[in-house]
């Protein structure tokens, strides 16, 4: 497997955490957490794209922004390129900036309305002072043209375009400063099906052309089979199971990742195959389960799994399972309660 | 996918329009908002132009007697005089022209300037939040809970008037609402996408306030500093009416109104035509400021 092994890291992320203070009382004082990220660990190699997958509110969001700095992290390491950017100031991270970027989820948000899409791209541009205001201009075309949008619409505005669209122009204000990293937060789940594959396209196209390292966040697992290299299973703010791609899906070790993907359709009406139904939904952040945190929900629960929570172990290859009953080697050891 | 093939979809339309022409054609369908601006608009040409309306009068100079009149003092409207002539004998028409100018410059200026002054609090107070929000939000409320007329009365008294000081006066009184309006966008603006993507660009606090911020908050600003406009006026009249805004010979509506009051019975006509443009003008404002709000209603746009 690993076609990765001597390639370089260029992200490292060491036991991130991101707890919400939840204010109440007279004084708005923390009443609460919700541990959005709870002790999250992986590393990304240099030109793969890395995928978060897991239900809404496991995390995965907010572990993308928190290492773009857009949350200031709880506790744990960010290390882009080696640096430990989790301490950084705002001011110390914008030269950083231009080499890690995100592309958002909700194509009318992301953008702003009062401003025509010549100017949205250009911003970058103008924040990192590169180039005469001319250079900027010419260099906006070109990528306008590189994401496949016409350079004659330079001075529409964000409303008068489609969604698919949209999100070409936030793809392009992502790309411009020719970054190395990005986080793409769910870039095609607001969009049309027929549009997706469209767009999932240039995001795989434009990384062979400019050599980007995606982390891909998606909830979808057809698209996240499409595009990545490496899938990381997210589950109540914790990493359940990371492997290659192929891996995961024809050895699912985790009860959770094995769930998820029972849940994939298979297009042939002859098939028939088990369907793992999980009972209840995603417990609360604020108050999860002590141990491991799917076992509420897992049919393999044991005592154990209340009172240890299972470490993210490497099991051989570069799969990682957070199980109790997943030894080294595969070797699985759970029965049904 | 090759240069040429471009993607297609939304809206086709032969060339680009911009909000504040969106904006503009909503409002000419507005009947009473487009005929109060077409009012304002011609009162303040007039202003502008009060020179050469004035028919060779001028506001300072003292008529020394007119054909149809015993005496110029108070005389009553005639050839050359629409207006008649005020109670030291200067004509009330080019009194009238001139004070506009005043009374306009005070409601433009003053409304200007709480604008500016409440949409650099609100965007402070609401981006940055916390205690800096909390000391901001808390001297707004203070400012809003004194006393304005008193203490308006009060000040003007203290630092005795010319133009600016009117100004002043009443701009120390008039940026509060603008203040809480424009922190209340800001709170629900920087949640959205487009303020967390002009931090991942790397945007200053300062920049981010300047250009995505304020442009996306305008829209109640406007609004609310037409409407003021009318309330800064009235403030004027009222503070130079009481003898405390612009001194004479200087000329505004309400020190016109201040001179009239006592030959209310000998000769009415004085007071009737600063009072009616005091009136008209301010609800003219207040019609351009309904009619606005409604243009700019977000719930419409898009």
């Amino acid at each position: 497997m690993s076609e990765f092994k001597d390639k370089k890291i260029i992200l490292e992320v060491k036991n991130l955490k991101k707890y919400f203070p939840v204010l109440g009382g007279v004084f708005s004082r923390p009443v609460a957490w919700v541990k959005a990220v709870d002790d999250v660990s992986f590393h990304i190699y240099e030109g793969e794209t890395f995928s978060l997958v897991g239900e809404s509110g496991s995390g995965k969001t907010t572990t993308g922004k928190t290492i773009l700095k857009l949350h200031e992290p709880t506790s744990g390491h960010i290390l882009f390129e080696g640096k430990d950017i989790s301490n950084y100031s705002p001011s110390e991270m914008r030269p950083l900036r231009r080499d890690m970027q995100i592309i958002f989820q909700d194509p009318y948000g992301s953008l702003n309305p009062r401003l025509p899409v010549g100017e949205i791209i250009r911003e970058p541009l103008a924040v990192h002072k590169i180039g005469t205001k001319k250079e900027q201009e010419e260099r906006v075309v070109e990528i306008m043209k590189l994401v496949g949008l016409r350079p004659e619409y330079l001075h529409r505005y964000p409303h008068e375009f489609s969604g698919g669209q949209r999100q070409r122009i936030g793809i392009a204000r992502a790309v411009v400063l020719n970054p190395k990293f990005i986080v793409a937060d769910e870039p095609v789940s607001a969009l049309d099906a027929s549009i997706q594959a469209q767009v999932l396209n240039l995001l795989l196209e434009l990384q062979q052309k400019l050599a980007l390292t995606y982390l891909f966040i998606a909830h979808n697992l057809a698209v996240v089979r499409h595009v990545s290299d490496r899938i990381g299973v997210m589950y109540l703010g914790k990493l359940m199971e990371v492997a290659d791609t192929k891996e995961l899906f024809d050895n699912p070790l985790h009860p959770y990742t094995q769930a998820l993907l029972s849940a994939i359709p298979i297009p042939d009406p002859d098939v028939k195959k088990e369907r793992i139904i999980l009972q209840g939904d995603i417990p609360s952040p604020i108050n999860p389960p002590s141990g491991c945190p799917f076992r509420t929900r897992c049919m393999y629960a044991k005592d154990i799994c209340a009172e240890k929570t299972p470490p993210l172990v490497d099991i051989g290859d570069g799969h990682y399972v957070a199980c109790h009953f997943v030894k080294k080697g595969g070797k699985v050891e759970y029965s049904k309660s | 996918m090759a240069n040429e093939d471009y993607v297609e979809g939304g809206i086709e339309t032969s060339e680009s329009y911009s909000y504040w022409r969106k904006v503009f054609q909503r409002l000419k369908k507005h009947k009473i908002a487009m005929v109060s601006l077409w009012f304002l608009v011609i009162l303040i040409l007039m202003a502008v132009f009060a020179g050469p309306l004035s028919f060779g009068n001028n506001p300072y100079s003292y008529i020394k007697s007119v054909p149809w009149a015993p005496r110029p003092e108070l005389a009553p409207p005639g050839p050359g005089h629409p207006l008649g002539l005020d109670n030291m004998g200067r004509d009330a028409w080019s009194r009238l022209l001139y004070g506009g100018r005043v009374s306009l410059s005070v409601g433009f200026i003053c409304s200007f300037i709480g604008a500016a002054v409440g949409l650099f609090f609100g965007l402070i107070s609401g981006y940055f939040g916390g205690i800096t929000d909390m000391l901001i939000m808390r001297f707004t409320d203070f400012m809003l809970s004194l006393p304005v007329l008193p203490l308006m009365v009060v000040l003007s008294s203290v630092i005795k008037g010319s133009l600016w000081t009117i100004i002043f006066v009443i701009s120390i009184f008039s940026w509060m609402g603008v203040a809480r309006l424009v922190r209340g966008e800001v709170l629900s603006l920087k949640e959205q996408e487009f303020t967390e993507a002009a931090r991942a660009i790397g945007e200053t606090p300062a920049r981010i306030m300047w250009i995505h911020l304020m442009p996306n908050s305008m829209a109640p600003v406007i609004v609310a500093a037409t409407l003021a406009i009318s309330g800064n006026i009235i403030y004027e009249a009222t503070l130079s009416f009481l003898g405390l805004g612009i001194r004479q010979p200087t000329p505004s509506w309400g020190n016109m109104l201040n001179g009239a009051q006592t030959f209310m019975l000998t000769a009415p006509w004085l007071m009737w035509w600063p009072g009616i443009a005091i009136l008209v003008t301010t609800l003219a404002f207040n019609f351009l400021g309904d009619g606005l709000r409604d243009a700019l209603d977000p719930r419409l746009y898009r």
